[in-house]
């Protein structure tokens, strides 16, 4: 438009030429801002907002305890059974030992135990120079007013479970099964499926963790982590070197092989 | 179109806001199909709130949404700013204002369910409240 070259170019003389420009028959009759589509607009998406919010809190508040006994979630990488040993995998002569005190609750464990993890098995576990041990560290069930601790019946469970050589494939399954915390995840229904999900015998296993005596060596560990140092999950150990929290794959591969390299990792 | 008063000023914050949570967003992301927790420095909450049942829905990462929405929320605030085009103005208010109530609901999520705080999330969700009340405002002086 022609119009282009004559715009003013002070705030003022603009505002001027709109309304020079306007028709005041509207602007008198009708209030402009009635005109304007925000309350519209403002209307339409708070009300489907409210909509949407209300199905996620119906959606995520009931992936829960509700979803207890649901179909489980499958561990996308699952440890190698044939370098299991006990609660350890690895070789017993491996260079570099990777402790970890860890708690089935902790989400940061379940991330370490569904990434971090199986990318060492393949780098370092399998060829033999890592071993990796886990420790219970049963800290989050505590935060329950329920007198049933699911980090810790997770644990007995998992102990259990390397009583039939199947530490690795539970934990797998455990971890893979996290639904918040003292929520009914590792409710006992839910951890006997999760039990027979990694290919326990169930009968033998429910007997075990019925006699309480995996419970309270889950109790005996976590007050022994605690009196050693350890207040937060995870905590590892590299060849007696502490590290706190979640490390990535790289971090921990420099770690490890620094260690392997030293004369007394070596 | 009529170039309002408040647009050059306006648009340009709008925009730089917009591009900030998309950055923040891409970051997120990357961090999750790389599998590594964010880096949070000397802050904790990252990791526990990365990791956490919360950060992905219906099986996809939540920030990949972020990342969606961020995109066109840019592309409005840019449309509006240099071509003055009313429309993408209310565009980036209807999706700022979802945008507002998103966050809102996740940051919700990070303190009273998750129990803890990513500081790369509540910048995120920073950017989209102070970006969507300067695109209400220059709505309304626009529309007024």
């Amino acid at each position: 438009m022609n119009k282009a070259s004559n715009v003013p170019q002070t705030r003022r003389a603009r505002r001027a030429a709109e309304r020079e420009a306007g028709h005041p028959s509207r602007r008198r009759t009708a209030p402009r801002r009635g005109r304007s589509p925000l309350l519209l607009i403002t209307g339409i998406v708070g009300g489907i907002g409210v909509v949407v919010l209300a199905g996620l809190v119906l959606f995520q508040g009931g992936s829960g305890a509700t979803d207890a006994t649901s179909e489980l979630i499958s561990p996308r990488a699952p440890t190698p059974v044939a370098l299991a040993d006990g609660r350890a995998v690895g070789k017993a002569d491996a260079p570099v030992t990777l402790e970890v005190w860890t708690d089935f609750q902790c989400p940061v464990c379940g991330q370490l135990a569904t990434t971090v993890e199986p990318a060492l098995m393949t780098k370092y576990v399998t060829p033999g120079v890592l071993r990796i041990v886990h420790h219970d560290a049963a800290f989050q069930g505590a935060k329950s007013t329920s007198s049933y601790d699911e980090s810790v019946e997770a644990g007995a469970g998992a102990r259990c479970a390397a009583d039939q050589g199947r530490y690795w494939p539970y934990q797998d399954w455990t971890f893979a099964n996290q639904a918040g915390e003292n929520e009914g995840a590792y409710a006992a229904t839910r951890l006997t499926a999760i039990a027979t999900a990694a290919g326990l015998d169930v009968e033998t296993w429910q007997a075990c963790v019925a006699t309480g005596s995996a419970q309270k060596a889950v109790r005996a560990e976590t007050s022994q982590a605690v009196a050693a140092g350890v207040n937060a999950t995870p905590t590892m150990s590299i060849n007696g070197q502490t590290i706190v929290g979640l490390r990535s794959v790289a971090d921990l591969g420099a770690l490890i092989e620094a260690a392997a390299a030293s004369p007394s990792g070596g | 179109m009529i170039d309002t008063p408040p647009r050059g000023r306006f648009g340009r914050a709008m925009t730089a806001l917009a591009l900030a949570g998309l950055g923040i967003a891409i970051y997120l992301l990357a961090a999750r199909l790389l599998g590594e927790p964010p880096a949070c420095g000397p802050v904790k909450g990252c990791e526990t709130v990365a990791a956490s049942e919360y950060a992905t829905l219906f099986g996809v990462p939540v920030a990949l949404f972020g990342v969606g929405f961020s995109v066109v929320l840019a592309f409005a605030c840019v449309a509006w700013w240099r071509r003055a085009d009313r429309r993408a103005l209310y565009t980036a208010y209807g999706l700022g204002l979802a945008g507002v109530i998103a966050v809102a609901y996740l940051t919700y999520l990070e303190i009273f369910v998750i129990g803890a705080i990513c500081v790369w999330c509540a910048g995120y969700a920073l950017a989209i409240v102070v970006g969507w009340a300067l695109t209400a405002v220059a709505a309304w002086r626009t529309s007024a």
